[in-house]
């Protein structure tokens, strides 16, 4: 069984970088995920120095998790939303409209292994593009010494915070042969769960305090502070859990199998 | 080898294959004859467990497809209509994944491989991107993919719709070589394939089965008799008015006007009757002209034709 998902997620991964678009993408992501870090940088850099000349040193605390890391996590997560749909959108979306869909379904594996393999592959691209971004962070690591237990805490909370775009992006796919729609959609609603909480102010507290839980980037909180919450991590697992099992869903559903 | 019960599929309401049942035995060949539309993709896509079926059972290999369909898969090569590929794999690429994915074992994949592109003609080919080789080219990707875990059962839907003339006859040339043990059902609305490759022809007509024989009986019970062509110059009504009288002519009908007064005749003859002499007898002594006499046995085309006009009539 494992050799069967390993071959689905081969061909997931062959197809992927058949494509100039995953070129484009990786790099665009890195460029401006390493854009952002270096404007932040600088600016830290100045305002620390500004205030260490104004012999105010002891009111800077700011330290650079807060002053850096935190921003800059924040900042990558919002590229996230708009670029992992790109990368999602034509996971069933493509088999669908090219009927590669019908072959697949008449192969001897199950519908777990093809959405496990769906998943897995669009992962493995989004970890390379993780890595890219890492890249600015380990040279400042080299140049000036901080802490990096609560880095390695943030960038946990992007892996999960990836893996749960792309569970949601790969059961949207599923649902249309058009990727572009699909692509679309998937931005629509994972903008919606980020901005939920918003709602939370405007609405009764006991509602709002639902709302705020439901959204994604929430949860995302302590993970950027470098703390690990069980509650986070549980959210994103049962987020992700959800998601894969309505693809299973979808998969068996009539819309596919008439 | 294949055993369909009451089959039916049923899309919203409307029955695409209508309480079909069949056998098929360990190395036969089978042709689905039927026109567009007659759901002959609908149940070749239950057998392979694209869709359950609304109703019945379908055992393959005695596995029935609904509780079993792993195993059931495990047994079948399918060649879908229109040959669906991923387009941006090349050739060995595509079959190396095939092979994983129908569970190939390790150590047999490299020649496995090998042994499907050799028999396909795909050697050389091998390294070229699939949505870039011509049609027949893909056509046979599409085959050696449903026998590379040499599979007990083939099912190919259309095998040789859209080629050439030249690859037609190498892909049933390619389908004739892989029978062996094999238990294979192919489809088409072309019948001289069904004639060329299959020892047994089920032909379908809106979604029910309306014949299954082999197919020289086929011809012999529903061709009795035969059609003569004639070309002949004499006054239209008049002269089929006389061909019509006679004992043995099942129908009559002018075909075209050569020129003024000449016209060609179709006259089909029941079973048992030749009317050559009789025709050429009544011409002369009315003092017409017989320009041209031919008689041809019905093809499988008409005997085809006529399966399905005579549904209709029942139908309606
Ligand atoms: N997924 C579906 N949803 C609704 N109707 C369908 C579906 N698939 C097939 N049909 C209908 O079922 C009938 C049989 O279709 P099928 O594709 O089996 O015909 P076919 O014999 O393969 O024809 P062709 O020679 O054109 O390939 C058709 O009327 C078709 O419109
Ligand atoms: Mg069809």
């Amino acid at each position: 069984m494992f050799s069967k998902f390993l071959g689905l997620y081969k061909k997931e991964l062959k197809i992927f970088f058949s494509q100039p678009i995953a070129y484009v993408l990786i790099s665009v992501f890195v460029a401006i995920a390493g854009y952002f870090f270096a404007g932040i940088t600088n600016y830290y850099s100045e305002v620390s120095l500004r205030s260490m000349n104004s012999y105010q040193q002891n009111m800077f605390d700011l330290t650079m998790l807060d002053g850096i890391f935190r921003p800059w996590f924040y900042n990558v997560a919002f590229i996230l939303l708009l670029i992992m749909p790109l990368i999602t959108m034509r996971a069933f979306a493509e088999e669908k409209r090219e009927g590669t869909m019908e072959l697949l379904f008449t192969f001897p594996v199950s519908d777990a292994a093809v959405v496990a393999a769906k998943f897995c592959g669009a992962y493995t691209v989004f970890l390379a593009m993780l890595a890219g971004a890492l890249s600015p962070v380990v040279m400042l690591r080299f140049s000036s010494g901080f802490d990096i237990a609560p880095v390695a805490g943030g960038f946990i909370g992007l892996m999960l915070l990836g893996a749960a775009f792309i569970m949601l992006g790969t059961f949207i796919s599923g649902l249309t042969e058009n990727q572009i729609v699909a692509a679309v959609v998937t931005f629509a609603v994972l903008m919606f769960i980020w901005i939920i909480e918003w709602l939370s102010s405007v609405v009764d507290p006991a509602v709002g305090r639902v709302l705020s839980n439901i959204s994604i980037i929430r949860h995302y909180d302590s993970f950027s502070k470098g703390v690990i919450d069980t509650a986070d991590l549980v959210y994103y697992a049962v987020f992700i859990f959800i998601f894969y099992f309505l693809s299973l869903r979808v998969l068996e559903s009539k819309q596919w199998r008439g | 080898m294949i055993e369909l019960e009451n089959v039916s599929k049923k899309f919203g309401g409307r029955a695409a294959v209508n309480e079909v049942s069949f056998k098929v035995n360990q190395g036969e060949i089978i042709g689905f004859l039927g026109p567009n539309g007659a759901g002959k993709t609908t149940t070749m896509r239950m057998i392979t467990g694209f869709f359950p079926p609304s109703d019945g059972t379908v055992k393959v290999a005695g596995f029935d497809i609904t509780q079993d369909p792993i195993k059931v898969k495990e047994q079948i090569g399918y060649m879908p209509e229109n040959v669906p590929l991923y387009k941006e794999l090349s050739v060995a690429d595509y079959l190396k994944f095939i092979a994983d994915i129908k569970g190939v074992e390790k150590a047999r994949k490299k020649s496995a491989i090998e042994r499907v592109m050799e028999e396909t003609g795909l050697t050389e080919v091998r390294g070229a991107i699939i949505g870039r080789l011509s049609k027949g080219y893909r056509q046979r990707v599409g085959l050696a993919q449903a026998i590379i875990n040499d599979p007990k059962v083939l099912i190919l839907d259309e095998p040789t719709s859209g080629l050439d003339p030249k690859q037609i006859k190498e892909i049933r040339t390619l389908i004739g070589n892989m029978r062996g043990n094999r238990t294979i059902i192919l489809s088409t609305h072309i019948l001289p394939e069904v004639s060329v490759t299959c020892d047994r022809v089920i032909v379908i007509n809106e979604g029910r089965i309306i014949a299954q024989d082999n197919v020289s009986n086929l011809e012999k019970t529903f061709s009795k008799g035969s059609r003569l062509h004639l070309e002949v110059e004499a006054p239209k009504a008049e002269f089929l008015q006389e061909m019509r009288s006679f004992e043995g002519v099942s129908s009559a009908e002018e075909k075209n006007e050569i020129e003024r007064g000449i016209h060609t005749y179709v006259i089909d003859i029941k079973e048992g009757f030749d009317l050559r002499r009789e025709i050429t007898g009544k011409i002369a002594k009315n003092k017409w002209g017989l320009l041209e006499l031919r008689r041809e046995q019905l093809t499988l085309e008409d005997v085809f034709l006529r399966l399905v006009t005579r549904e209709d009539e029942n139908v309606q």
